[in-house]
């Protein structure tokens, strides 16, 4: 019999069961959303990685000979190992496009995933397997034939396969792109046996991908081959390979979020709970006295008001698994999976989704025996007397003093009344404080990127186009470059700096290395027009041939200031070079050290830069002798908007989301406010209160909760968003979240808007109370 | 003497369910400016619906009601409520005064609405809670929340004031009290209409009404009503 009331009570008063079911669902919906594509990203990639066979290892040179590979493999914790030489080529007949064509001879190690076509043949003499995200945004399919330039070769071969590699997941053209556009950018696979046979036998290989038995042994491995082999200039592993780097990072960035909005929606659960129990067992105190008095047992009544919540939490906890997983881990590993290439990459539910489910389950239950337990243990002859309201005076003796006494009478009531029900005006403007969290948190983002790219796009790369010079350039041909693109110049060293203060860290209990060295990049300019340096406030600075600048994030890193002299070298070199850091700057893009072409002779160095620059627009399409690619503002701009369009999406949903869940929150703040006040407001009604009158009192109300909540709401959407930018961000980042003064009012705006609507909407009830049935009733 | 009160074939009926429940059944009545006006009859009997009609709380089905000789039975929504706000003063069984108002801010809260309206001050003085202004409902005894609810009525300075079983609430030397602030008013010029189960009511009213089952059963003028302290309650 208890069950039939239990689904007539929740069918009577279905807005306040209902927010509380959708705080549960929501709360559980976005940790289990998040979590499924999170994990889904993380199991997914060690699948990958496992089958695929990502190498654990990178050896530099400047080209290995067969010997040297088999030196490798003799190593007892090498698995395989193969050589590679990794190109940026242009593809005959694609404007702006560059593919990073990959020379192997094996594919043992970064093994292929094929898609489609055949598996790699490293005999293949005109078979080119090619990277299936940037043939699907070419519309390239297999068969087609494509021809490609690098310098003086040309090689001309069919599409054997279409593939994903696993060291490719994050795929980028250079370091200036952080978003992979599949349109602009490829890589594709090809054998040495297809490249022109009179080249075949001078390839140089300045890569081998190495497999270790184990990967715990990578020091004592690394250690033992470079000593076997002279010509390795660097050894890098996973941590220090961009793709690897890069989804692990995004990885992480779903657990900064996941909680902040999971506790929001179980804390508004939490207050719903709270207020709409303790509202519902009042109203229902003499029914459980006349249980009571009928004999059934306490344990039997608390079990049917704590059922409530508890069926309904089970089903939105459910439900919000279901639909979290489904929903929110669908759209997040699809959208992902626009910039990652991941193979089979699929949604995980793990324990800890169900575990936090179940944690929400219990706490709502929880929470609503103590709401109730005071009413419920009542012996049945209180229960069944009419309860006294009990109004505390001292809440609101505030409001009798100072400028409170200046008030109409009608804002003292509604202070007061909010004093009263401090339960659900807390829910309310959690609740409405979370949307305007929200509004401001989406386009905070927003703003924040496009203030990084603006920074980082318009105010420090100044030039149009650069071309990126081949390390085969001879000296004549660069000058010749210079004369057709001008004189402003970069070179980009990686470094190894001698730990500055070797007492500190980990180094410190090492007595073998003493001297621990970190890698690092040292950015030369001879570009002071193209390339511009910002100091802290972003104001630009002009280095000097005097010294090093080094970023401010590094200098924290590095523990290196103003003054300080660290030695240093270039990545596999001898000689070592003592500089003084003059200057800190700031990059939102690469934490490293700068200097001048200057200063870089200065001390004995010759300058031979990488990078040209020019003010112009250069043509991609014919890239000159010497220069391996030409990229232009214009392109970078392609992938940034494309990025932003893509962000927009997920602003709108964000937006929408927040409207529903304001909408959601003011409706049930509003019923419950307005059931709390019926029968005053029948009473103003019957003192001959017209009831525009009183929908301007009940409003009243919804407003300075309103006003609270987005007062409150603004600056913790800025909050989250610079805690969201702070987590997220990998070191190599140096951006904190910026939002437009605009963006503030828009968000103040809309939630005032959609809260005006949903009061309006609410105090239109006034005009129906019935004055007669209202006093009765409460009498 | 002006009639204050004038109602003829005035009918309520009310559609629960389909079923149409006669609760005033075409009732007729004159009553005069300054009386204390008594209402009795049981459970049912339709007291209470003729107090919402006068007060313009509700409409009537059918007839006319004519309050100082205005026809209020036509009525709209707004214009009801400033019938009510210039001319009806009500206190309930369980005074209905705001528990987050403070005793002189329940009275000031009819101040905007009446043209005639009194000081607030003055009107909680002349029920005798001229010490009590800033103490909160709930610091106060049920007859002085009832003398509260007095003060707010007679605040608006109205030409009726409306009173249902406003001594049901109270012990008998409480009650005594309110209905000699009731009885007080009339002295004023005022109208009282008390509507109660309790036909000791009937000793100290100048017009005794009786109901039953909807219609008027007696209309009785005393001419010689008992001082309320010669009452035996």
């Amino acid at each position: 019999m208890l069950r039939k009331k239990l689904v007539r009570d929740l069918r009577r008063n279905l807005s306040q069961f209902f927010v509380i079911f959708m705080m549960v669902l929501l709360s559980v919906m976005v940790f289990a959303g998040v979590h499924a594509y999170m994990d889904g990203m993380r199991i997914s990639a060690e699948e990958i990685y496992e089958s695929c066979n990502l190498a654990d290892m990178w050896l530099t040179g400047e080209g290995f000979s067969e010997k040297d590979l088999k030196t490798v493999l003799s190593d007892e914790n090498v698995l395989a190992a193969n050589r590679v030489l990794s190109v940026q080529a242009a593809p005959d007949g694609m404007e702006d496009v560059t593919l990073e064509l990959n020379v192997i001879e094996a594919n043992d190690v970064c093994r292929m995933y094929v898609f489609e076509g055949a598996e790699f043949d490293p005999e293949s003499k005109d078979g080119m397997w090619l990277d299936q995200e940037f043939a699907k945004a070419r519309g390239l399919k297999i068969g087609d034939s494509i021809t490609v330039r690098y310098e003086m070769i040309t090689v001309t071969a069919k599409i054997a396969g279409l593939v994903e590699t696993p060291d490719h997941a994050y795929s980028i053209k250079d370091s200036t792109e952080i978003f992979p556009d599949h349109n602009t950018f490829g890589y594709a696979y090809l054998s040495k046996a297809a490249l022109p046979e009179m080249i075949r036998s001078l390839v140089p290989f300045p890569s081998i991908l190495v497999d270790l038995k184990e990967a715990d042994r990578y020091d004592a491995t690394k250690a033992g081959l470079q000593e076997m082999v002279p010509g390795i200039l660097a050894v890098t592993g996973r941590e220090e390979l961009p793709s690897y780097v890069g989804y692990q990072s995004e990885v992480e960035e779903g657990e900064t979020y996941s909680f902040v909005f999971t506790a929001l929606f179980l804390f508004i659960a939490i207050l719903s709970v709270i207020t709409t129990m303790r509202r519902f067992v009042r109203k229902e105190r003499t029914q459980i006295g006349t249980l009571k008095a009928l004999g059934y047992r306490r344990g039997r009544i608390v079990r049917h008001y704590v059922s409530y919540n508890l069926l309904l939490s089970i089903v939105a906890a459910i439900l919000g698994i279901a639909l979290g997983a489904w929903l929110i881990g669908s759209f997040f590993l699809n959208m992902e999976m626009e910039y990652f290439e991941m193979p089979e990459a699929h949604i995980v539910l793990l324990p800890i989704v169900y575990v936090v489910a179940a944690v929400c389950v219990l706490i709502i239950v929880l929470v609503t025996w103590l709401s109730c337990r005071k009413i419920l243990n009542e012996p049945a002859s209180q229960a069944l007397r009419t309860e006294i309201p009990v109004v505390k005076n001292t809440r609101f003796s505030l409001t009798t003093k100072g400028i409170f006494r200046k008030l109409s009478t009608v804002t003292k009531w509604n202070l007061r009344d909010i004093a009263r029900n401090k339960g659900r005006c807390i829910a309310g403007v959690a609740g409405i404080m979370g949307c305007t969290m929200l509004v401001v948190t989406a386009l905070g983002m927003f703003d924040t990127i496009r203030n990084y790219l603006s920074w980082q796009f318009t105010h420090l790369n100044r030039y149009e186009s650069y071309a990126v010079i081949s390390p085969s350039c001879a000296d004549s041909q660069l000058e010749r470059l210079k004369e057709t693109y001008g004189n402003e110049t970069s070179q980009t060293l990686a470094i190894e700096v001698k730990d500055p203060e070797p007492e500190r860290g980990s180094a410190q209990d090492d007595n073998e290395s003493p001297e621990r060295t970190t890698t690092q990049m040292m950015f030369v300019s001879d570009a002071p027009q193209s390339i511009w340096f910002t100091g802290h406030d972003k104001s630009r600075i002009e280095l000097s041939d005097e010294g090093v600048y080094i970023t401010e994030k590094l200098s924290d890193t590095l523990h290196l200031d103003v003054g300080d002299e660290f030695t240093w070298n270039v990545y596999g070199e001898e000689d070592w070079h003592t500089s003084k850091i003059i200057g800190t700057y700031r990059d939102p893009q690469n934490q490293r050290f700068a200097c001048t072409a200057g200063y870089l002779e200065r001390i004995g160095r010759e300058y031979r830069p990488d990078t040209i620059y020019s003010m112009e627009q250069l043509d991609r399409t014919r890239v000159p002798e010497g220069v391996e690619v030409i990229q232009t503002k214009d392109g970078l701009q392609k992938g940034v908007e494309s990025m932003l369009s893509r962000m927009t999406s997920i602003i709108y949903l964000f937006i929408g989301f927040a409207a529903l869940l304001a909408v959601v929150i003011l409706y049930n703040l509003g019923i419950l406010s307005f059931s709390e006040k019926q029968y005053q407001f029948a009473t103003l009604k019957v003192l001959g209160y017209r009831t525009r009158a009183l929908r301007k009192i009940f409003n009243q109300q919804g407003r300075i909760l309103t006003y609270l909540s987005i007062l409150l709401g603004l600056p913790a959407g800025w909050w989250i968003t610079s805690y969201i930018f702070e987590a997220a961000l990998g070191d190599n980042y140096d951006f904190q979240a910026y939002i437009r003064p605009v963006t503030y009012v828009i968000a103040g705006i809309g939630i005032f808007a959609v809260s005006v609507l949903v009061n309006d909407l609410m105090s239109r009830k006034i005009s129906r109370i019935d004055m007669v049935s209202s006093l009765k009733a409460n009498e | 003497m002006n009639t204050a009160l004038s109602l003829r074939s005035v009918s309520k009926i009310y559609s629960t369910g389909g079923h149409a429940f006669k609760a005033l059944d075409k009732v007729d009545l004159d009553i005069e400016e300054g009386k204390l006006v008594v209402i009795l009859g049981p459970s049912g009997a339709g007291k209470s619906t003729l107090l919402n009609l006068v007060g313009g709380m509700d409409v009537p089905s059918e007839g006319t009601i004519r309050v100082n000789g205005t026809d209020i039975s036509t009525y709209s929504e707004n214009e009801l409520a400033d019938y009510r706000a210039g001319n009806i003063g009500f206190i309930f069984q369980f005074y209905n005064i705001l528990p987050t108002l403070t005793v002189l801010e329940n009275v000031n809260l009819v101040a905007d609405l009446s043209k005639n309206a009194v000081d607030g001050r003055s009107a909680l003085e002349a029920v005798g809670l001229g010490e009590h202004l800033d103490k909160f409902p709930n610091q106060l005894s049920g007859g002085e929340q009832q003398r509260v609810s007095i003060a707010r009525a007679i605040a608006k300075n109205p030409a009726l004031l409306l009173c249902d079983e406003p001594t049901g609430a109270l012990d008998s030397a409480t009650g005594v009290t309110i209905l000699k602030l009731l009885k007080e008013q009339t002295q004023r010029g005022k109208t009282v209409i008390i509507v109660t189960h309790n036909t000791l009511f009937a000793e100290i009213a100048d017009v005794v009404v009786r109901l039953k089952n909807g219609r008027i059963k007696s209309v009785t003028n005393v001419e010689k009503p008992m001082r309320i302290d010669d009452v035996e309650w």
